[in-house]
């Protein structure tokens, strides 16, 4: 197994705390650059990332894209629709921006 | 996605995970042990050795793009479990009018 913590916790303007694998979190190019790279952060040590000019509501449905992007990526399976709320569609839109995903 | 107070932890697991396989992964990541845990569906404690579908989580129900939720609570040292406590998300803000529309559109983001 490689060097660098498998988990990433992101944190938003309201205090909420979201965790995921270090994976789906590089499907960002974003984030894989503020997470960098694996060799950069000693095993075990926690990584974070300051996503506070966002609400929870929107990261949480970013954390779920990630996922579902690197799910459905290369799979041979129907991809299903991905579920956006009219009203959250300007939020998502500014920080897919952001991401770069 | 495991949620306690202000905290969501997004994991992977299959319809045969057991709750106290979970609650490993929990561990790995929380440094808690799981007998310092309690799993809920609901409102509803999870038992060890049951596996996830028990519970209704199967990959049918908990997609990718919609995944099933669960929630945390922690030992206290008293030694009692922690109420469960799920702080709830913030809320987007109202559409203004001129986005209101009949229609069901959904924008793709690429």
């Amino acid at each position: 197994m490689g060097p660098g913590a498998m988990y990433v916790t992101i944190t938003s303007a309201d205090g909420h705390e979201f965790i995921i694998k270090r994976k789906y979190a590089e499907a960002s190019e974003t984030f894989e650059a503020m997470i960098g790279g694996p060799s950069e952060t000693p095993e075990n040590e926690p990584l974070r990332v300051d996503m506070k000019r966002y609400q929870s509501h929107v990261l949480q449905t970013v954390c779920t894209y990630l996922i579902y992007k690197v799910y459905y990526t290369n799979s041979t399976t129907e991809i299903p629709l991905f579920p956006i709320a009219s009203e959250m569609s300007l939020e998502l839109v500014d920080v897919a921006n952001y991401l770069n995903c | 996605m495991i949620r306690r107070k202000k905290l969501t932890i997004f994991t992977d697991a299959k319809d045969t995970t057991t709750v106290l396989e979970l609650k490993k992964m929990i561990e790995g990541i929380l440094k808690v042990s799981p007998v310092n845990q309690q799993l809920f569906k609901d409102n509803q404690v999870m038992e060890d050795e049951k596996a996830l579908q028990d519970y209704g989580l199967t990959s049918n129900s908990a997609k990718a793009q919609c995944p099933g939720s669960v929630g945390l609570a922690l030992r206290l040292d008293n030694g009692d479990f922690e109420p469960l406590e799920l702080t709830p998300f913030s809320s987007p803000p109202d559409l203004p009018d001129v986005m209101k529309t009949d229609s069901n559109g959904q924008e793709q983001t690429p």
